[in-house]
């Protein structure tokens, strides 16, 4: 017992040295540095256009000249264009913006005022998420821009035969997935982070109300737009059958026969 | 005391020759230079990986405008959508290029040449087109026709043993081939220029018992009757 504590102590030692060695070589550049960027080295001359590819299952959070702070979690490609422009080209984006950014997207753009907004890639459709300020959300060939509350999410997808992106209505953000999301990103203490989580489901859930009412109302005028089609079809129905009925009648009376 | 110094001493020791251990393993292994070959090749699939990103978003942000901007001219065309055509895509909007015309083929063009040029009688001529078939289109349609006029050519120039080296070749290649057969008569042709008629005869009888076709087997038969004469 007496010779194992020094021995302990030399392996646990010796094993501690290893474990911080190995996590150190991962820390080059935030939590995690860009796989690729174009040019090279683009991201930390702060040389813009600047394109880059983020590592997957890493964090990796970039401040944009003190105007955003975008992160992202998965394997994120994008271009900064500008200090206030950025493209996502696949990937998600977290943004926290202090001043007005621009969002470009292959089928659509998004300006986040001074506020915090996801933008992400699935398949073939571009997800915006407004989180604690109103974002617009302009899609290819809309004249008028989608207006999002906090706690609510809009897709846009290729231009299809109306010549503009494919679309749906604002719908509320799926709530779990977001808490999820957030976090992996947040840097709060457990109790703030769930104060914040508790604020904004209060903000979702009046979000989602006027949301469903928004929906309820849409769904009812559908509903009776569809009935009045359904009557004035059986009107002129009605009508189309008087009148066959009274030719008829005519053409046996003028030709002398019985019916 | 000393049995705490003497376990500390020994333990220094074991250390001491694993890390010396594993620096003379790493040193000798070959492993950093592979490690910095994988890190230098995942850097550059990371790079051609992003360009690939960029240079599909560019194109897919190119197609998305062409799509959105077409809007115009369609619309003056016609003012209101068709009824049942919802489904209209880009595809039936996009300019229609004629068909594409296929050309003959380099073997089909070193036929006609080689056979214009043997039919003029230039033999020398049609034996360079009837080699480059027979070498650069080998599995063409035309190799059979080639390797047969290739060996006639040679014929015609007396170069006998050459005619001989590629009738050999048709009878590997193609043995059941008309074409062969006509070769074989060639041959046949060469041993009667020999004097050889006993081999002669034996080829023209081959060629009665192997192959169906009239004419020659009527022209084997003639050549066989002549030379047991």
């Amino acid at each position: 017992m007496k010779y194992l504590r020094p021995l302990f102590a030399f392996v646990f030692f010796f094993s501690l040295e290893v474990r911080v060695k190995a996590h150190e070589s991962s820390l080059t550049f935030g939590e995690a540095a860009p796989v690729s960027q174009i040019p090279e080295d683009c991201l930390l001359n702060q040389e813009y256009p600047c394109s880059f590819l983020t590592a997957d299952h890493a964090r990796f959070s970039y401040f944009l000249s003190g105007k955003a702070k975008i992160v992202s979690l998965e394997e994120t490609s994008l271009s900064i264009i500008t200090e206030d422009q950025i493209k996502l080209m696949s990937g998600a984006l977290f943004i926290d913006a202090h001043r007005e950014l621009l969002i470009k997207t292959n089928y659509g753009f998004a300006k986040i005022p001074k506020g915090q907004a996801w933008v992400y890639a699935d398949r073939d459709r571009f997800y915006f998420e407004a989180v604690n300020r109103r974002i617009k959300v302009y899609g290819r060939g809309f004249e008028r821009p989608f207006i999002l509350d906090p706690g609510q999410v809009v897709w846009l997808g290729p231009v299809d035969q109306t010549f503009q992106a494919d679309s749906a209505l604002p719908t509320p953000i799926d709530l779990s997935d977001f808490t999820k999301r957030m976090a992996k990103i947040n840097d709060l203490s457990k109790e703030e982070f769930a104060l914040y989580i508790q604020d904004f489901a209060r903000n979702w859930k009046i979000t989602s109300q006027k949301t469903v009412a928004i929906h309820k109302n849409l769904l009812q005028r559908q509903i009776a737009s569809d009935q009045d089609l359904s009557k004035k079809r059986k009107r002129q129905r009605a009508l189309q059958m008087r009148e066959d009925r009274r030719l008829r009648k005519l053409f046996y009376q003028r030709n002398f026969l019985d019916h | 005391m000393s049995t705490q110094f003497y376990v500390t001493y020994i333990l220094c020791i074991t250390a001491g020759m694993t890390y010396f251990y594993s620096v003379i393993k790493d040193h000798y292994s070959g492993k950093h230079t592979l490690q910095a070959q994988v890190e230098f090749l995942q850097s550059k699939y990371d790079k051609e990986k992003l360009k690939n990103y960029i240079l599909s978003s560019d194109f897919e942000e190119y197609r998305q405008m062409v799509a959105e901007n077409i809007e115009s001219p369609l619309l003056k065309q016609k003012k209101s959508p068709e009824k049942g055509y919802p489904l209209r895509t880009l595809a039936s909007l996009s300019v229609r290029f004629p068909p594409m015309v296929v050309g003959p083929s380099p073997a089909s063009e070193l036929m006609r040449e080689g056979k214009e040029l043997f039919s003029y009688g230039d033999y020398e001529q049609a034996k360079n087109s009837f080699e480059k078939v027979v070498k650069l289109h080998d599995g063409s349609v035309h190799s059979i026709e080639a390797h047969f006029l290739l060996a006639e050519s040679f014929f015609q120039m007396e170069d006998y043993e050459a005619c001989i080296d590629f009738v050999n070749k048709m009878v590997i290649h193609f043995p059941e081939h008309e074409l062969t057969g006509f070769g074989l008569m060639r041959l046949a042709a060469i041993f009667e220029i020999r004097e050889r008629g006993e081999e002669a005869a034996k080829i023209y009888r081959t060629i009665l018992k192997n192959y169906e076709s009239n004419d020659l087997k009527l022209e084997a038969r003639s050549y066989l009757s002549r030379v047991e004469t």
